[in-house]
């Protein structure tokens, strides 16, 4: 079962995934291509964090990397 | 007596019998109690947390046998090499805790547990296996037949050392 | 239980090695190498304890984070591909106080966290928790110093992944040495490579675990008395010559050895073992030599052991009396459990590219064939207890067993396109004698 979950500034789309030997829960990211497959014991360590852990993963907030920097004139 | 209990007497009398058949190695005549489609299975199965149910491996069975194949493995065991099984294992089915569940106005369904027991040659060691049988039973013109039996063995590792005996 | 292999005064076990050491010299070996408590001490000191052993096939684990439980000798190890796609293999004891850290057979995971007191290793062996850890630890637990044990040595071969106890084994390549030439020939059928169907079948029997890997590694011998009742059904080959056709061939030094064989001259058999077009095309792509497609042209049953314990069948064979025989593939281990007891782990495997039909007929041949209720298997098992019961008394210390055929009036092949010494046919023990020649190097180094 596939769900989507979304709010006014993104969408993420998070599904049960089948391994050959067990399964995971996939999250997926169709606006930056992210995907992450967490396990049951990750997930659970969720459950106790806080704000700010959510708050220090979204330092970058388009997904790790530097962002491309280009000037208008390089484009044309 | 109403018409559920004459079939529940009559299944009971065909799983004591098939058994009988069995361990008095009468084969052919347990062929005989099989439909024409007959599926026979004994799945694979291994330990697993108790979320992910009863470890029954779906593509990998110790069993899985139609009736070409169980014609085959008989006719084996009437040709004069068939080593494992000659001299025969002693067997014994016990068969217990019987349920009967109704599927349609030709079939049924009939759990059972089974503990089989093996003896070979002059050792006094045996071998036990346990099991739940799930089996499909018709209702034909010749009286009950079986046409499918799943097997559900009560462990990982088979203790013994073939599977050259019929569940 | 090394006094066995230093002192000339020691126990029974020396003996019957130099025994055997001596009757091998002439084709013979006392009975009761098969049932031999010290022996069996010593084989899993000297053998087991220092071979590479096969583990999976890297096909169990495809993901990041499935696992399988796997064991060498009464070691138990924790096979997985962790996050970053590498496999490893754990020794499946929790370092705080020895809890088995896994306890299914297969599953998925990115940690461990042990059931005993919840010390919680990631996939690739690291610690990373444990409870109350400032509070019972202090500063003191340097973390890092405490991941799980990784085995003492890993490789793999075209997916064959198997392992070592032995920090100062050879190489894989080098303990394989020109029996890579042979397992290409199954493994390398197609560029998508082998996969492994459902999981392995697992039984015991009251058998020496060296009776299945002196079978496979060249008793070809044996198949017409052994496994009559499917020579009579149509299942194996009627002609009693059928191993006439055959290579018996043995990788010197090394232990490995193999028979191969095709088709009697006037009995048409198909080419490659019987095998799909699609397979045929494949493999005629992705053998890695020309001579591997003429040799596989002519096959049609191939069995063979990886020193020690691993054995491999391809054959084509009947699922029953009446339909045609379809190829199957296995690798069987003989696991070592105790004196005159083993475990047998048998695992079906096919190209993962073959055709869907194929492949599940193939799979029903195999299972009902040499799976736990397979009607070859059984009359080996049966075999091989019989043996092992006769070789745990006293007499058969002076039951010199005969593993002469082939020994004076055989030469090897000279037209044979593969490494190794072959042997114009497969009625022949030199397989053994060199299976056996092995053995005692280990157990005497
Ligand atoms: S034994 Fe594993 S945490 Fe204590
Ligand atoms: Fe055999």
């Amino acid at each position: 079962m596939k769900l989507e979950v979304a709010n006014e500034f993104t969408v993420v789309h998070v599904q049960k995934v089948k391994t050959r030997n067990g399964e995971r829960l996939e999250i997926y990211s169709p606006r930056l291509g992210y995907r992450i497959q967490l396990d049951p014991l990750e997930l659970e360590s969720l459950t106790w964090q806080t704000t700010e852990t959510f708050s220090r993963f979204l330092e970058t907030p388009f997904g790790p990397g530097a962002v491309e920097a280009r000037s208008l004139s390089d484009l044309l | 007596m109403s018409r559920t209990a004459v079939d529940a007497l009559e299944i009971l009398n065909f799983l004591h019998h098939e058994a009988h058949l069995l361990d008095a190695g009468k084969f052919n005549a347990w062929l005989e109690l099989l439909t024409d489609d007959i599926r026979y299975r004994v799945p694979v199965r291994v330990t697993r947390e108790r979320e992910h149910g009863p470890g029954i491996i779906d593509h990998m069975s110790h069993y899985e046998e139609d009736r070409y194949s169980l014609e085959m493995r008989i006719k084996r065991l009437e040709t004069e090499a068939a080593w494992a099984e000659d001299p025969p294992s002693r067997t014994r089915h016990f068969v217990t805790n019987v349920r009967v569940e109704p599927i349609d106005d030709r079939h049924v369904r009939v759990y059972s547990n089974l503990l089989l027991f093996r003896s070979r040659g002059d050792s006094p060691n045996f071998d036990l296996l346990s099991a739940e049988r799930v089996d499909v039973l018709r209702r034909t013109d010749g009286g009950w037949k079986l046409a499918a039996r799943e097997v559900v063995l009560d462990v990982s590792t088979v203790p013994t050392h073939n599977l050259a005996i019929l569940f | 239980m090394t006094i066995y292999a230093q002192s000339r005064s020691g126990g029974e076990g020396t003996h019957l090695l130099e025994e055997a050491r001596r009757q091998l010299a002439v084709g013979e070996l006392p009975g009761a190498i098969y049932h031999d408590p010290e022996i069996f001490e010593l084989e899993m000191e000297k053998i087991f304890a220092r071979a590479w052993v096969y583990l999976a096939h890297e096909s169990e684990i495809p993901n990041a984070g499935d696992y399988v439980v796997r064991y060498i000798g009464r070691d138990s190890f924790i096979l997985i591909r962790d996050e970053n796609g590498n496999v490893r293999a754990h020794f499946n004891m929790c370092r705080h106080r020895g809890m088995q850290v896994c306890r299914s057979e297969m599953g998925n995971a990115s940690h461990f966290r042990c059931p005993y007191h919840g010390w919680t290793y990631r996939n690739d062996g690291t610690l990373v928790g444990v409870p109350a850890g400032k509070e019972a630890y202090g500063d003191r637990l340097n973390k890092e110093a405490w991941g799980l044990i990784p085995i003492p040595r890993l490789d793999q071969y075209n997916g064959m992944i198997f392992g070592s106890l032995d920090p100062k084994a050879p190489s894989l390549d080098e303990w394989l040495g020109d029996m890579k030439w042979y397992l290409d020939l199954f493994t390398r059928r197609s560029a998508a490579g082998l996969e492994v169907i459902g999981a392995p079948h697992r039984w015991m029997i009251d058998a020496d675990w060296k009776l299945g890997a002196d079978n496979f590694v060249g008793d070809a011998y044996h198949t017409l008395m052994t496994h009559r009742s499917m020579v009579e059904l149509g299942l194996a080959p009627r002609d009693p010559q059928f191993a006439m056709y055959g290579e018996h061939v043995h990788i010197p030094g090394k232990g490995h050895g193999l028979g191969m064989i095709g088709a009697p001259p006037n009995i048409p058999l198909p080419p490659f073992w019987g095998y799909p077009e699609e397979i045929v095309r494949s493999l005629k792509e992705n053998y890695p030599s020309e001579a591997h497609v003429r040799v596989a042209e002519k096959l049609n049953f191939v069995h063979g052991t990886v020193f020690p314990n691993l054995s491999i069948l391809n054959v084509m064979i009947g699922r029953d009396h009446v339909h045609p025989p379809t190829p199957m593939l296995t690798f069987r281990l003989w696991h070592p459990i105790a004196p005159g007891k083993m475990e047998v782990w048998s695992w079906f495997l096919v190209e993962k590219d073959a055709p869907e039909w194929f492949k599940e007929q193939s799979r029903l041949t195999y299972l009902r064939t040499f799976g736990t209720s397979g009607v070859f298997e059984q009359d080996d098992a049966e075999m091989w207890r019989g043996i092992t019961r006769a070789a745990g008394g006293e007499m058969a210390r002076r039951n010199r067993m005969n593993y002469q055929m082939g020994m004076d009036h055989l030469a090897p092949d000279p037209n044979w396109p593969g490494p190794g010494v072959a042997y114009p046919l497969d009625y022949a023990e030199a397989n053994q004698r060199n299976f056996y020649a092995r053995w005692l190097e280990m157990l005497e180094a």
